[in-house]
């Protein structure tokens, strides 16, 4: 009796814990993260009594979560991948947001619409409205240029404070999967049964971890997990190594682990996804926004620091690029230009400044050649000071600071100097003689030039050691060094240079006026010939008109062919060389010719002459510059000088400030000419131009910068889909081997009611039965 | 009384009755001792209702139940046929009765009532074990169901005959 109780006992107690666990599926059902349980039952261990092995009934041995640990590995890994498409992604709709293409307030519709506004002021460029129009258009541009980069940087640091708010959540999430992990040891090891509510609670703070940062999760045989981020570890046994998130100075983030020897690099996870956009995404948007703001800046600045502003030249410009003192010295400008620290690159090239007289009009051209890997910042200031009418200097910020003087203007168009002959070498009044080739001159040792003028025979020796390259003489150089001589200013001579060449003449004009080249060893080297050469009372007048169309520099020098008098002696013709020596034009200005009369040379440029003699045997010429850039190395750009645009890149960008407040310093005019457009053509040609920066023009850029975001973004929403898909494909197996399926436990516990009472009503007939045989015996 | 009884002539009709008698008893020797097993197996799997085995050792039951109509049958047939030879109402033979009118003839058939009595008091024995084991299994799954499928108000739906859909 008393062992059939306990049997019974054992019985209900057995099925009390199976209905227990039932009930706890139940419950749970719809709790995150829970595990199915069962109830292992099986035959108690019989009891040996009085020599009989007698059954002891049933037992529950345990309760064991039904889980697939594999399965829950790969969904802790596959919760990292998504969570860090999905930050990612986030943060890359709210950069394509911001940029709101096509829209009209789009950089492409804002860059059209400055375009538009030059276009329209290039039809009447002194229109002050119209100014004023373009400079509304440009200041749309800048904000939004600076709208965006402001947005971008906030995003940026908006991506850097979540990832910090992340590492937090982790720190938490960590914390509590040691305490679990000290709850569940200890629950294991008192009574070695399975803790697996704690585990399932662990195994789901694992899976929130792993949404954050990819981790890996290794269990020890205590039961206590380990996790590692990036090869470091996370979570011990029983401690936490703290995470860090932290912003360089260059805006790089980085994560640390408390102990750690290097940064931990996550793959995965939010963490991932907000590193990625901080670091790669949003730095590469924000890069390519400044490289178009840059360009955007240097060829319009290129176009327009060439220009010429509706006063006709400046009497002062100031750069608006600094120089830093690089090398610490205390010293601006001591630095080569190609390592002066300005915004943008000069390269080896020329540059034109143009000086005005404002009272005669007379138009003075000099070139300087620029080469950034010889020239210091001061070379550059100096070869400006040396130009006659300007004066430069470095201010104390390191900017360049030019002036005129008194009664100048100036500016680096590219004009046609409608009198290029004022020294009268072509025909002049004054007595002259021009050598017949361009410079450098070789200098022999004691090279003498014998002359003879009104005050009688004089003899200049020239040695090499005169001039800075040794024996080489640049023309300019040997004029500077005949001119001291005592006897050119006694005998009223001047020298000077024309196209290259030599050139010395009398002071005064007209038929009285002579001098005489009597011989000396230095003729030969310097293209002169010995003679008498007498000025003239009819001066021949010369005049250049057009705007020079040609696509590279050049300098056009003119000489006749013959001696004779214009539109008088048969034959008579002009020659039009360019620098190589090339012809460019046999101007005819014999009998057939009016005097006064364009004659076309070609590149959009055509000539007059007046009534006058010319002599090729007296060597006449003069030359001109025939400019198409007028800063090929863009020095001007670099130092910001007559700049419309500051700034070099998205966040910096700006209109020069005194553009804003006068618009007429707009420097439309190509020459310096009224109604002359030139420069603003030049600023609207960026926009159709290719950029060598950009590999292509500003709008190709931006499209290609704007079709890669969208790309990104199309790519990332392709995997976060997968990726997705992937993750409700684990959960479902998941759910099949974890889950509580309510309708299943129900169906299983009525099926097991069913076998019992159909079992007890046959064995009430196998009763029924026995007795009836029974009461036969 | 086995003395007098070995002395009693026996007919050979007796003879043949009881013989056939004798096979009645062991087949149902015979089937109790193959309800006994089953009913160890039922009392094996108990505790695991989903267990095929305690479903098949329940169909198994079953069928030698099934048998149990046509034994019964040829029994009474040959009581009835000893009865009328005897002279004896048939229903107040008993295995024992026959095998003592017998005689000598009848130490066959005493010894398979003895073991057929040993037989049913170990199925009865197991019966009853197994039996209180089901209707406690039975009971403790009820109670289950009827704590997960009650409104809350205390009714038992399954005490109650309800017709359960799983799916509800």
């Amino acid at each position: 009796m008393g062992l059939s109780t306990n049997i019974g006992l054992r019985a209900l107690l057995t099925a009390q814990s199976a209905m227990d666990t039932i009930g706890h599926n139940v419950a749970n059902a719809n709790t995150e993260g829970y595990s199915r349980q069962r109830t292992l039952i099986s035959n108690s261990r019989p009891l040996n009594l009085r020599g009989l092995q007698l059954g002891h009934g049933v037992q529950a041995d345990r309760v064991v979560r039904s889980v697939d640990e594999l399965l829950n590995s790969r969904i802790t890994s596959q919760a990292s991948a998504l969570g860090k498409i999905d930050a990612e992604l986030n943060e890359m709709i709210s950069v394509e947001a911001l940029l709101n293409e096509p829209g009209g307030d789009g950089f492409g519709s804002l860059l059209d619409g400055l375009f538009n506004s030059l276009s329209a002021l290039s039809a009447s460029p002194d229109d002050v409205v119209n100014r004023t129009g373009a400079v509304q258009s440009t200041d749309n541009l800048i904000n939004r240029f600076r709208q965006v980069s402001g947005e971008l940087a906030q995003l940026q640091s908006d991506a850097q404070t979540k990832a910090s708010a992340i590492a937090s959540s982790v720190n938490v999430l960590a914390e509590r999967i040691v305490q679990l992990n000290l709850e569940i040891t200890q629950v294991e090891a008192a009574d070695g049964t399975i803790a697996n509510d704690l585990r399932d609670r662990r195994d789901l703070a694992l899976r929130e971890l792993g949404q954050r940062v990819d981790v890996q999760v290794r269990e020890n045989t205590e039961g206590a997990v380990q996790v590692q981020v990036g090869g470091q570890l996370l979570i011990g046994s029983r401690s936490v190594h703290e995470m860090r998130v932290e912003t360089t100075s260059d805006g790089s983030v980085v994560v640390t682990l408390e102990g750690g020897v290097r940064p931990v690099e996550p793959k995965g996870g939010e963490l991932a996804g907000l590193i990625a956009f901080a670091d790669s995404f949003s730095n590469g948007i924000g890069e390519d926004l400044d490289t178009y703001a840059a360009s955007i800046v240097r060829e319009l600045n290129r176009a327009h620091s060439t220009g010429v502003p509706l006063e006709g030249g400046f009497t002062q410009l100031s750069g608006a690029s600094t120089v830093p003192d690089l090398d610490g010295d205390g010293e601006l400008g001591d630095g080569l230009l190609r390592d002066a620290g300005l915004p943008f690159d000069i390269t080896e090239g020329e540059l034109y400044l143009h000086v005005v007289n404002e009272i005669t009009g007379t138009l003075s051209t000099s070139k300087i050649e620029i080469d950034p890997s010889r020239m210091t910042v001061n070379d550059f200031v100096d070869a400006l000071s040396a130009e006659r009418g300007v004066t430069a200097r470095l201010d104390t910020f390191g900017r360049v600071i030019i002036n005129s003087t008194s009664g100048t203007r100036f500016h680096f168009g590219r004009p046609v100097n409608s009198d290029p002959d004022t020294e009268g070498t072509f025909g002049g009044g004054r007595a002259t003689t021009v050598g017949s080739f361009a410079g450098p001159f070789s200098i022999p040792t004691s090279s003498s030039l014998q002359i003879t003028g009104s005050s009688g025979p004089f003899t200049i020796t020239l040695e090499p050691t005169d001039f800075e390259s040794v024996g080489e003489a640049q023309p300019d150089e040997l004029a500077d060094l005949l001119n001291t001589h005592p006897g050119m200013a006694l005998n009223n001579l001047q020298a000077s240079v024309v196209g290259g060449r030599i050139a010395i003449q009398t002071l005064g004009e007209g038929s009285a006026e002579s001098f005489q080249i009597t011989g000396g060893t230095g003729l030969v080297s310097l293209g002169l010939l010995p003679g008498t050469f007498t000025g003239r009372d009819l001066a021949v007048d010369v005049n250049l008109n057009g705007q020079y169309t040609g696509a590279a520099n050049n300098q056009w020098t003119f000489e006749p062919i013959g001696d004779g008098i214009i539109g008088t002696t048969p034959g008579l013709e002009v020659a039009v060389r360019d620098a190589a020596g090339s012809i460019v034009a046999r101007l005819d200005v014999g009998a057939g010719y009016a005097p006064g009369n364009d004659l076309v040379i070609g590149e959009g440029v055509s000539v007059s002459f007046s009534v006058g003699e010319l002599r090729q045997s007296d060597g006449d010429a003069f030359s001109s510059d025939m400019i198409a850039d007028s800063d090929t190395s863009d020095i001007l750009v670099a130092f910001g000088l007559n700049a419309y645009l500051v700034g070099d890149d998205a966040s910096t960008i700006d209109l020069r400030g005194d553009i804003r407040e006068d618009p007429r310093l707009l420097a439309a005019s190509a020459t310096g000419a009224v109604g002359d457009g030139g420069a603003l053509l030049d600023m609207i040609g960026v926009q159709t131009s290719d950029v060598a920066e950009l590999e292509g023009t500003l709008g190709e850029f931006y499209g290609t910068m704007v079709g890669s975001i969208g790309f990104d973004i199309s790519s990332a929403s392709s995997a976060q889909e997968i990726e997705s898909f992937l993750l409700t494909s684990l959960e479902t197996q998941r759910e099949e081997v974890s889950g509580v399926n309510v309708d299943e436990e129900l169906v299983k516990m009525i099926q097991y009611e069913q076998a019992y009472s159909a079992a007890a009503q046959f064995l009430q007939v196998v009763r029924q039965m026995s007795d009836e045989v029974l009461a036969l015996v | 009384m086995s003395a007098t009884s070995a002395t009693n002539p026996v007919s050979a009709e007796s003879r043949k009755l009881s013989n056939r008698l004798l096979v009645a008893v062991r087949e149902d020797v015979a089937a109790h001792g193959r309800v006994l097993r089953l009913l160890q197996q039922q009392e094996q799997a108990v505790t695991r209702p989903s267990d095929p085995a305690f479903l098949e050792a329940t169909e198994a039951l079953e069928l030698e139940l099934e048998r149990l109509p046509f034994r019964k049958g040829q029994r009474d047939r040959t009581l009835k046929e000893l009865g009328r030879v005897f002279g004896v109402e048939p229903s107040a033979l008993t295995l024992g009765s026959v095998a003592e009118r017998l005689g000598d003839a009848g130490a066959p058939l005493a010894v398979e009532r003895d073991r057929l009595r040993d037989a049913i008091l170990e199925v009865q024995k197991v019966n009853r074990r197994v039996a209180a084991l089901i209707r406690m299994h039975r009971d403790v799954t009820r109670d289950i169901l009827n704590s997960v499928l009650g409104d809350g108000t205390g009714s038992a739906p399954l005490d109650g005959g309800t017709l359960i859909d799983a799916e509800v």
